[in-house]
C-alpha cells in the first residue's frame, strides 16, 4: 500500500508537468527559431508557462534574461514609451531579419533635415537617433589595379595625419596620376541601437561639437595598403552657429544675421561689398577676380570669419588649395616643397601687395607631435586669467627683442617640463586682396633667402590670448636669438651663390663695367672663379687631347 | 713591354671607393649648390636625387670620405709609400719643369716622357706636388670646413671660430672647385697612358704596361 502512495505521488508531481520542446511543437508545429535561438528551448524564454495547460494568453518572454543590455537600454528609449516591446521588432520565431525602421517608418520624410538626400544616403538612422558608442568617417581609397601610392604623396609632412591641404593635394594626384581611381565614403557608427532617442543627434554634434563622426580614416588600398587618420572636418563641414558667431570677426562688429540674409537666396557678393567696398574692387579687377571668378564666400565662410592673424600658415594654404589642388606639383621646382608650405602661405608669393612678417610661436611637444601653445598654456604658465600684454610686459616696457623672447622661452620651458620650442612662419600681416602674380618665371631662392628680404624687416611674436591671439612686435629681427641666427644664417647662404640672372648680366655689361660689377659681387666671386676655372681646364683639356690627336706620331 | 707591379690591392680599392664617394659627393653637392639642378637633369632623363635626398647623400658621403682619407694617410704613412712616391724633395724641382715642358711641348715633338714609374717611385713631380701636397690640403679644407655643417647647432662654437657660417661655406666651396678641377685634370690625365686606357686598367689589375729602356 505504502508503495502504490509513493508510485502516485511521483507520477501526480509537478516534474511530469513541465512542457518540453516535443510537447510544444505538438501545438504549434508551424513555429521556427531563427539561427541564433537554435539552441534556446521554449521555456528558456517563456519561463510562464509551467504546466499544462497554460494560460490562453501567456506572459510575454523576457528577453532579457538573455539581453540585459540591450534590455536595459530599450527600456529607457523612445519605443518603450510608445509601448513597443523586442518582439516589435525582432520575430525570433522567423527565420527573417529583425525589422528595420522602415517597417514602422516608412513615411518618414526628413523635410527639413538640411541636405536630407546626402544625409539619408549615407547615415544609417541609429547614427542620429540613437546613441553610437563609436562613429567616424572612412575614405577608402581604390586605386587601378597594380597601382600603389607613395606614403609621402598622402601625407606630404610626414606628421602620420592628413590635413585639409593635403587632401587637396591627394585629391588632384588621384585625378590626375591615377586615372581609373575613386575614393568611396562611409559614414559608420555603431554601438548601442536599443536606445532610440525621443529627438534625433543636434546637427552640432557631428558639425560643431563633433561629439560624433570626430575621426576620420583614409583606407588606401593598393598593393601595400596602409591608412592613415585624417581631418573629419574635410567631410563632415564646421556648421554656423550662433554661439561661435559672436566670438567670430562679424559677431564682435555687431553684425546680425538680417544685416546680411535679407533673403532666403544665397548671399552673394552684393552682400559682403556693403562693407567691403575697397577690398571688393581690389579683388575683382585683379586677374584672379576676373579668371577665377571665385565669390568671396568660396573663400570665407562669414559664419566663421576670424581675423587671418588667427590662422597659421598651412590653415591659410588650405583656403587656396580647396581649388589650386595642384600646388604641391605646380611647386616641384621649389626644393623642399613640403618644409616650405609648412612655414609659408601662397600669398607670401602670390600677393606682392601684401605686408609680410616673421612670426614667430611657441609650440610645445607630446609625443612625436607639437602644437602651437594655447590660452590655457599661457594660464598655466603665468596664472589664470591672465592678459597676454601683461606677460609681454614682464620681459619688456619697450618692443620685444630676442634677449626677451628668449627669456620668455626659458620660463615656459621652466613651467612645461622643457617641451616648449620656438618656430616661425613668413606670413601676411597685412592683406592685399590682388592675387594675380603667378611668378612663373621668377623662381629665384633669393627673393626670401636673403637678409634683404622685406620680411627681415617686420617680425611678430604671436601669443595666443583668451580670445585672439596677440601679435607682439619685435624690434628688429629675432635673428639674434641665439641659436636661431645660426639656423637663420644657413638659409641666407643662398645669397652667396651666383644665379643665372647674375652670369646674364654680367655678359651683357660693357667690357668698361665687368671690373665695378664683378667687385659687387662679394662671395659669389668664388662661384664665378670657381665656373671659369673648370670651363678654361676643360676646354685646356680638349685642345690638349686635339693636338694629341693631330701631331703626335707614335 | 714590360709589365710593371705600381698599385697594391689595398691602394686599388681604396682608389675605387674613393672615387666612388668624389662622384656621389660632386653630384649632390652640385645640387646643394644651384637648387633645380634635379629638374634640369630629369628633363634630360638623368636620374638625380630629390633635394632632400641630396642633403643626406653629400652629409654621409663626407664621413666616408672623411674615413677613406683618414684611411689613406695611415696607409701611406705606414706602409712607407708616402717617403717612396709621395714626398717631394728639392731635387724634384727640376725634374717637375721637365715634366711640365714635356707635357705642353715635348708631347707634340715626339719626344719620350722623361719620367717612367718603377715599383720605387711611381708618381712623377708633378703628380707628387698634387698627390702629396695640394689635394691632401685640399680634401682636409672641404672636411673641416663640411663636418661642422653636418650639425651646426652641434658645432655652433666651431663655426664661430671660422668666422661664422658665410666664411665657412665660402671655405669649404673654394676647396670643393679646386677638387673638382683636380677630378677633372685627373681623368683626363688618365689617357696619358701607352695605351689610352692602361693607366685605368693599371688601377684595376695593378700592373702598368712601360716600354722597355733600349739598352746602351
Amino acid at each position: 500500500m505504502r508503495f502504490l502512495l509513493l508510485v502516485f505521488l511521483f507520477l501526480a508531481s509537478p516534474l511530469w508537468a513541465i512542457p518540453t520542446q516535443e510537447n510544444c511543437t505538438d501545438c504549434h508545429g508551424d513555429v521556427k527559431k531563427t539561427a541564433s535561438h537554435q539552441g534556446v528551448s521554449c521555456n528558456d524564454c517563456h519561463t510562464e508557462i509551467a504546466a499544462f495547460p497554460h494560460k490562453e494568453k501567456p506572459a510575454p518572454p523576457t528577453c532579457s534574461k538573455c539581453h540585459s543590455n540591450a534590455s536595459d537600454s530599450f527600456k529607457k528609449s523612445v519605443h518603450t514609451d510608445k509601448g513597443l516591446n523586442c518582439i516589435s521588432c525582432h520575430n525570433v520565431h522567423n527565420a527573417i531579419k529583425a525589422n528595420d525602421c522602415t517597417s514602422c517608418h516608412s513615411k518618414s520624410s526628413h523635410a527639413t533635415l538640411p541636405s536630407r538626400a546626402k544625409h539619408l544616403a549615407t547615415l544609417n538612422c541609429t547614427a542620429c537617433h540613437g546613441v553610437p558608442e563609436k562613429s567616424g568617417v572612412t575614405a577608402t581609397i581604390i586605386l587601378p589595379a597594380g597601382a600603389s601610392l607613395n606614403k609621402k604623396d598622402v601625407d606630404n609632412d610626414g606628421n602620420g595625419f592628413i590635413d585639409e591641404t593635403e587632401w587637396h593635394a591627394l585629391e588632384y594626384l588621384l585625378e590626375h596620376k591615377f586615372k581609373g581611381s575613386r575614393i568611396d565614403r562611409q559614414y559608420w557608427s555603431y554601438g548601442n541601437i536599443h536606445g532610440i532617442t525621443p529627438k534625433p543627434a543636434d546637427c552640432s554634434e557631428c558639425h560643431e561639437k563633433r561629439t560624433r563622426f570626430a575621426t576620420a580614416t583614409a583606407k588606401i588600398n593598393g598593393e601595400a595598403g596602409y591608412s592613415i587618420p585624417m581631418e573629419p572636418g574635410i567631410f563632415i563641414p564646421e556648421f554656423p552657429s550662433l554661439h561661435d558667431f559672436e566670438k567670430t570677426v562679424h559677431g564682435k562688429q555687431g553684425v546680425t544675421c538680417t544685416d546680411c540674409h535679407t533673403s532666403q537666396q544665397k548671399i552673394s557678393d552684393g552682400v559682403c561689398i556693403l562693407c567691403h567696398e575697397k577690398v571688393y574692387h581690389t579683388y575683382k579687377d585683379s586677374l584672379h577676380g576676373k579668371q577665377g571668378s571665385a565669390l568671396c564666400t568660396d573663400c570665407h565662410n562669414p559664419h566663421l570669419i576670424k581675423s587671418y592673424k588667427e590662422y597659421n600658415a598651412k590653415q591659410r594654404v588650405a583656403v587656396c588649395s580647396r581649388c589650386h589642388k595642384d600646388y604641391i606639383s605646380k611647386h616641384k621646382w621649389l626644393p623642399n616643397t613640403a618644409l616650405h608650405f609648412k612655414y609659408l602661405e601662397c600669398t607670401s608669393c602670390h600677393s606682392p601687395g601684401s605686408e609680410k612678417s616673421m612670426v614667430f610661436f611657441f609650440q610645445k611637444k607630446s609625443g612625436d607631435k607639437k602644437t602651437a601653445l594655447n590660452y590655457v598654456d599661457i594660464e598655466g604658465a603665468f596664472g589664470h586669467d591672465i592678459k597676454v600684454q601683461s606677460v609681454i610686459n614682464k620681459y619688456t616696457e619697450d618692443i620685444l627683442k630676442g634677449n626677451d623672447i628668449g627669456n620668455l622661452l626659458q620660463d615656459l620651458n621652466k613651467k612645461m617640463n622643457n617641451s616648449v620650442s620656438i618656430d616661425a612662419e613668413i606670413v601676411v600681416t597685412k592683406v592685399h586682396h590682388d592675387y594675380s602674380v603667378t611668378r612663373l618665371k621668377e623662381k629665384d631662392c633669393v627673393v626670401c633667402h636673403s637678409a634683404q628680404a622685406s620680411f627681415y624687416n617686420s617680425a611678430y611674436l604671436n601669443l595666443p590670448g583668451k580670445e585672439e591671439h596677440v601679435y607682439a612686435p619685435v624690434k628688429g629681427t629675432v635673428l639674434s636669438t641665439y641659436p636661431l641666427a645660426m639656423a637663420m644664417d644657413i638659409y641666407l647662404l643662398g645669397e652667396q651663390k651666383i644665379t643665372r640672372d647674375d652670369l646674364s648680366t654680367l655678359l651683357h655689361k660693357a667690357p668698361e663695367d665687368w671690373t665695378s660689377y664683378i667687385k659687387g659681387l662679394g662671395f659669389k666671386l668664388i662661384d664665378l672663379a670657381g665656373i671659369c676655372l673648370l670651363i678654361l681646364a676643360l676646354l685646356g683639356c680638349m685642345v690638349h687631347a686635339l693636338l694629341r690627336i693631330l701631331v703626335v706620331k707614335r | 713591354m714590360k709589365k710593371v707591379y705600381l698599385h697594391t690591392l689595398t691602394i686599388r680599392c681604396w682608389h675605387w671607393i674613393n672615387a666612388a664617394i668624389i662622384i656621389l659627393l660632386t653630384i649632390t653637392g652640385i645640387q646643394l649648390r644651384a637648387p633645380g639642378t634635379e629638374i634640369f637633369a630629369k628633363s634630360l632623363g638623368i636620374w638625380v636625387p630629390n633635394y632632400t635626398n641630396a642633403v643626406l647623400i653629400h652629409k654621409y658621403a663626407g664621413f666616408a670620405l672623411a674615413a677613406a682619407f683618414l684611411f689613406w694617410l695611415v696607409y701611406v704613412i705606414i706602409s712607407g709609400s708616402y717617403l717612396r712616391h709621395y714626398l717631394f724633395r728639392p731635387s724634384d724641382i727640376p725634374v717637375m719643369v721637365r715634366q711640365a715642358r714635356y707635357y705642353v711641348i715635348g708631347l707634340f715633338k715626339g719626344e719620350k716622357n722623361p719620367f717612367v714609374s718603377t715599383p720605387q717611385g711611381k708618381f712623377n713631380p708633378l703628380q707628387k706636388l698634387t698627390y702629396g701636397v695640394v689635394l691632401p690640403f685640399v680634401i682636409l679644407v672641404l672636411i673641416v670646413t663640411g663636418i661642422p655643417f653636418s650639425n651646426i647647432f652641434f658645432f655652433r662654437d666651431t663655426i664661430e671660430s671660422f668666422g661664422g657660417i658665410r666664411m665657412l661655406d665660402a671655405l669649404h666651396v673654394i676647396a670643393a672647385y679646386l677638387c673638382l678641377l683636380n677630378f677633372l685634370v685627373h681623368l683626363y690625365m688618365t689617357t696619358m697612358g701607352h695605351h689610352i686606357f692602361d693607366h685605368i686598367k693599371a688601377m684595376i689589375v695593378g700592373y702598368e704596361e712601360e716600354e722597355e729602356e733600349e739598352e746602351h
